[in-house]
């Protein structure tokens, strides 16, 4: 029984998020992958929540990139259990009435404020 | 008499703008530019440039275009009126010159530091500047090489007789003097803390309340965890639910971890930005651009 659980909780582990570039020959072309063509159950579920549950919802991500488009970018580039746990980072740990003092303001394009962490997945 | 004066007063009403001369228009484009309107401006020098014939004052005018465009954060624009400059036959040496420190520029803002040295490198082929120093050191700094721009700049500071140069070599000289004393924290003390008490990594960056965060949720998870189990023990059903809350709890922990590094990470990085925005402010002003 513990066995399984163990597998269990690996297996997020195995669903990488990095796309592949190059072919294993060199100028070998490679067919372009899009999110529809590779079912990712990371990125489905957060584009599930941007079609359905976020535009209904009365709260608003603080920060300049969105939350949930901050989540896509960050299952992209590190996978499913990586992303999540970004995701788990900005949102629980990272939102709170003190960011104002950590991260600068940024004006965007809508003319709205927000807080901006850009180069936080990057750096 | 009637017609002809009409004529004239339609004339003027509709094309009076079209009748300014180079010369208003050089003017009126400078004013823009002061205004920080810089896109209008670059129109104007657009149209000054249509109808201009020499290929020196044609390249003098891409200049100004080029400038604008690295104002308003547009590098790679900025970068193919340069290459214009460069391939344009007839251009002095003076002007091109010029061009290879905006070109540096324009790969300084893209953060292609390889590709700015190669152009100032370029530059030498024409002529061996200052202000080709001044932008070599300002490179050196923002890859981090502190040190070795700080021995660039200190060359400059004997050897230069230009007095603007070296009042920006000197302003420059004290910011790299800043950007060697910040102590930036380090990323794996940071994890290691968070991984033996969550939330300290956080906490070691300066970000309490995230620290405070991390460690009530993982806590949280934790106990959760812990109540789960011992009630799931005395039902002798299995464990599922202790199965999802330890994998929940992991997660918190492994996100409690990752945000401490990042964080970190972030925090330093914000710290170099914070001097470096006015490094890159102050080498703009050295290259300066022949009048119009």
């Amino acid at each position: 029984m513990l066995s399984r659980i163990f597998i269990f909780l690996l297996l997020p582990l195995s669903v990488s998020g990095q796309p592949i570039t190059e072919g294993w020959e060199p100028g070998e072309s490679l067919p372009a992958f899009s999110d529809s063509s590779v079912f990712n159950p990371g990125i489905a579920l957060v584009k599930f929540y941007q079609a359905q549950i976020g535009p209904n919802s009365v709260t608003r991500c603080p920060y300049y990139t969105s939350c949930s488009n901050f989540t896509l970018n960050a299952i992209r580039k590190y996978g499913v259990l990586t992303g999540f746990a970004f995701f788990i980072d900005r949102a629980w740990y990272r939102e709170h009435d003190s960011m104002y003092f950590y991260y600068s303001l940024r004006v965007r394009q809508d003319g709205i404020l927000k807080l901006d962490d850009e180069g936080y997945l990057t750096y | 008499m009637l017609k002809s004066v009409s004529f004239i007063f339609f004339f003027f009403t509709f094309f009076s703008s079209d009748l300014l001369l180079a010369q208003d228009k050089a003017g009126f484009a400078d004013d823009l530019y002061k205004q920080q309107d810089y896109f209008r401006a670059i129109s104007v020098w657009k149209e000054m440039k249509y109808f201009e014939s020499t290929p020196e004052r044609k390249s003098q005018i891409d200049l100004w275009i080029a400038e604008s465009y690295l104002k308003s954060s547009k590098p790679v624009q900025a970068t193919y009126h340069i290459s214009e400059i460069l391939n344009r036959e007839g251009t002095t040496a003076d002007t091109k010159l010029t061009a290879y420190f905006l070109l540096a520029r324009s790969y300084q803002d893209q953060s292609n530091f390889i590709m700015a040295r190669t152009a100032i490198e370029e530059s030498r082929e024409i002529e061996i500047t200052e202000t080709g120093f001044l932008l070599n050191a300002s490179f050196l700094a923002e890859e981090g090489r502190y040190e070795e721009a700080k021995e660039e700049l200190s060359k400059l500071r004997s050897s230069s007789g230009d007095s603007l140069i070296l009042r920006i070599s000197a302003q420059l000289f004290d910011l790299v003097s800043e950007l060697l004393q910040i102590e930036p924290k380090s990323e794996v003390t940071a994890g290691l803390f968070s991984a033996f008490i969550p939330g300290s990594g956080q906490a070691y960056t300066g970000h309490w309340i995230d620290g405070l965060n991390a460690f009530g949720m993982t806590a949280l998870f934790g106990f959760g965890t812990w109540a789960v189990w011992k009630a799931e023990k005395t039902n002798h059903e299995g464990y599922p639910l202790t199965a999802t809350f330890s994998a929940a709890t992991g997660l918190f922990y492994y996100a409690n971890i990752l945000g401490a590094v990042k964080t970190t990470r972030f925090a330093n990085k914000r710290l170099e930005e914070k001097k470096l925005v006015p490094l890159r402010k102050l080498v703009s002003g050295a290259v300066v651009l022949p009048a119009l």
